[in-house]
C-alpha cells in the first residue's frame, strides 16, 4: 500500500525582517511629532496560522481576521485594496529542526474577495465574503474598494484564502504561502 | 463531466495518513507564535495603521492631496521632492519604505508589486532617502524620493508606489502582510494617449499563442498560453470542444483559465477531455472582454488494445468467409458427385 505523503501548509508572511534591497541608507528616524492629518491607512488581515494536511490535491481555506481601512482623510478621493501572492521565503523551526520552505505555486492560492458595502458613510462598516479569486505574483487581485462618495469612515471586512496541496507535493516537505494586501488612494 | 488534473487527486478518505499525523501536529505547536497576531484588527473603528502622504506644499500633490502626479517628465530628468510618512495608530511601528511599480488589477484599481519582485519602471527608476523608519504612536516622518527617468525609457503613462510596510520582527510563520502604497503617476512625452509601456497596448485583445495536448491514458489535457495584449487584467472563460469521427462529441465545463494582467502571458492546464479514438478535431476557445481567441488541432489515436482488437476482427471475419468458401465448396462438391455417378452406374 502506497503512503500518503504529509504535508505541512505553514502560511508564511512576507520577509518582513529582511532588509530593504533599496540603495537608500539604512535608518532608524524616531519622530516626537504628533500626526494630525486625516490618513487613510490599512490594518488587520488574515490570522497567522498553520495547518497540516495529508492529502495532496486537497485544498486548505485559510479563514481570516478582520481587515480594517479606515480613511479619514475628509476628502476621499476612494480607495482601493489589493492583494497579490508572494513566494514565502526563508524556513520554519519545526520540533527544533530549521525546514525549509518550499512555495505551493500561486497557480494553488486563491483569495476571497470582498463585497456588498454595507452601510453608511462613517462608522463601521462591513463587506460580506465574495468568491475566491486565483491570484499570482504578478497580477494583483482587487478585493475591496470605495468610490470617492463612499470610501469615508472605517471599513471593515473579512479575508481569507485557500491553499491547495500541489499535485507534484513530496512526502514531508513543508510547504508555504503569502499572501499581500495592499491599501491605496484611487487614480483616475 | 470530465475531471480536470487538480481534481484526478484521491480523496482524503481513501489515504492511510492517520498514522503521521500526531508527529506533524506535534510539529507545528512547535512554531513561534508569530508577532502579527499582536497586530491583527480587533474590533471597533479605532484601530489605525499607517500611510504615505505628499508634503502639503508639494508642487506634485494631486488634486485630492493623496498621491503624487509628477506631470510629463522627459526622458533622462530627474524629480525629486518629500513625502510624509505618518503612524495613525496608538502603537509603535517600524516600517520598511521602498518605491515598487503598479500594473492595473483584476477587478478594478493598481496593484502593487512586492518588495522582493524586480522592479522595471518606476520602482527602478525611484531612490528614497530611508529604507526603515520607526514611528512612534499618531507619529510622522519625512524623507526625500529622487525619481530619474532613464534615457532610454518608451514614452508612455506609468505608475508606481511608494510603499510603507510594517515590520513583522520575527521569522516565525504569520500568512499575511497588510501595507500602504501612495500612488506616484508620471507621463513620458511621445507616446499616444493612454499607452502604458510594457503593459499592452490601448487597442490590444486577447492572443492564444498556443495549445499543446497532453496525454494520460484515455485522457487529452489541452496546456495553453496566452496572452493579453490590452492594458487592463482580463480572466478569460475556456472551453474545450472535440469533434469526433468515432463516436459523440464532447465539450467541457467553461471554467476561468486564470486571470492575466495588461501585457502578460500566462499558461494553463484546462480541464481534460475523452480522448477521441480514430481522427478528431480538438478545439480550445477564450473568451473575455478583451476579445476571444480559438485554435484547433487534429489528432488521430489508434491504441493498441484497439489494433489489435481490428486485427482479429479482420483475422475473424477472413476466417469466417473461409469456412463459409470452404463449406460452399463442398456442398457444390457433394452435388456434383451424384451428377457423375450418374444413372448409368446404378
Amino acid at each position: 500500500m502506497r503512503r500518503a505523503p504529509v504535508l505541512v501548509l505553514a502560511a508564511l508572511a512576507a520577509l518582513a525582517a529582511a532588509p530593504a534591497a533599496t540603495a537608500a541608507t539604512s535608518a532608524t528616524d524616531t519622530v516626537l511629532t504628533t500626526a494630525t492629518v486625516g490618513s487613510l491607512d490599512i490594518t488587520g488581515g488574515v490570522l497567522p496560522t498553520a495547518s497540516v494536511n495529508t492529502v495532496i490535491g486537497s485544498t486548505t481555506e485559510v479563514v481570516g481576521g478582520a481587515m480594517t481601512v479606515s480613511d479619514t482623510r475628509g476628502t476621499t478621493g476612494g480607495w482601493d485594496v489589493t492583494a497579490r501572492y508572494v513566494n514565502p521565503v526563508g524556513s520554519v523551526t519545526l520540533a527544533g529542526v530549521v525546514t525549509p520552505v518550499v512555495s505551493v505555486g500561486d497557480d494553488n492560492v486563491k483569495v476571497k474577495t470582498a463585497e456588498t458595502l454595507s452601510t453608511v458613510l462613517t462608522g463601521t462598516r462591513s463587506y460580506t465574503a465574495g468568491s475566491f479569486v486565483q491570484v499570482d505574483d504578478q497580477t494583483s487581485v482587487n478585493v475591496a474598494g470605495a468610490s470617492a462618495a463612499s470610501g469615508g469612515g472605517t471599513t471593515t471586512f473579512s479575508t481569507a484564502y485557500q491553499v491547495t496541496v500541489p499535485t507534484n507535493a513530496t512526502l514531508g516537505t513543508v510547504y508555504g504561502a503569502a499572501v499581500e494586501y495592499t491599501v491605496a488612494p484611487k487614480v483616475p | 463531466m470530465p475531471p480536470s488534473r487538480l481534481q484526478r487527486a484521491p480523496a482524503a478518505s481513501t489515504l492511510p495518513h492517520v498514522r503521521l499525523l500526531p508527529a506533524v501536529l506535534a510539529a507545528l505547536i512547535a512554531l513561534p507564535v508569530p508577532v502579527a497576531a499582536a497586530q491583527q484588527a480587533p474590533a471597533g473603528p479605532d484601530v489605525r495603521g499607517v500611510s504615505v502622504l505628499p508634503t502639503a506644499d508639494s508642487p506634485y500633490r494631486s488634486s485630492s492631496g493623496q498621491y503624487l502626479e509628477l506631470g510629463t517628465v522627459p526622458a533622462g530628468a530627474v524629480v525629486g521632492d518629500q513625502v510624509v510618512v505618518v503612524n495613525a495608530g496608538d502603537v509603535q511601528r517600524e516600517l520598511l519604505l521602498f518605491a515598487v511599480d503598479a500594473s492595473p488589477a483584476a477587478g478594478g484599481g493598481y496593484g502593487y508589486s512586492s518588495r522582493r519582485s524586480p522592479q522595471a519602471q518606476v520602482g527602478a527608476w525611484t531612490t528614497l532617502s530611508l529604507d526603515r523608519v520607526t514611528l512612534p504612536p499618531r507619529g510622522r516622518a519625512s524623507l526625500s524620493f529622487e525619481l530619474r527617468v532613464p534615457a532610454g525609457a518608451q514614452a508612455g503613462s506609468y505608475v508606481g508606489g511608494i510603499v510603507a510596510e510594517p515590520v513583522s520582527g520575527q521569522e516565525a510563520a504569520v500568512s499575511v502582510t497588510t501595507r500602504y502604497a501612495m500612488p506616484v503617476v508620471l507621463e513620458v512625452a511621445g507616446a499616444p494617449p493612454g499607452t502604458t509601456p510594457g503593459r499592452g497596448t490601448p487597442g490590444g485583445r486577447l492572443q492564444l499563442d498556443d495549445v499543446e495536448l497532453q496525454t494520460d491514458g484515455d485522457q487529452l489535457c489541452p496546456i495553453i498560453r496566452y496572452r493579453n495584449d490590452s492594458q487592463d487584467p482580463v480572466d478569460p472563460v475556456a472551453e474545450v470542444h472535440v469533434d469526433r469521427l468515432v463516436g459523440s462529441d464532447e465539450r467541457s465545463a467553461r471554467l476561468p483559465a486564470g486571470v492575466v494582467g495588461a501585457g502578460e502571458a500566462r499558461d494553463a492546464e484546462l480541464p481534460c477531455v475523452r480522448r477521441p479514438l480514430g481522427p478528431a478535431t480538438v478545439s480550445v476557445e477564450l473568451r473575455s472582454p478583451r476579445g476571444d481567441a480559438r485554435q484547433e488541432l487534429r489528432t488521430s489515436w489508434l491504441p493498441w488494445p484497439f489494433v489489435l482488437a481490428l486485427l482479429f476482427l479482420v483475422l475473424l471475419v477472413a476466417a469466417l468467409l473461409l469456412l463459409l468458401l470452404r463449406g460452399l465448396r463442398r456442398r457444390r462438391e457433394q452435388r456434383a458427385v451424384p451428377d457423375a455417378d450418374g444413372p448409368g452406374h446404378s
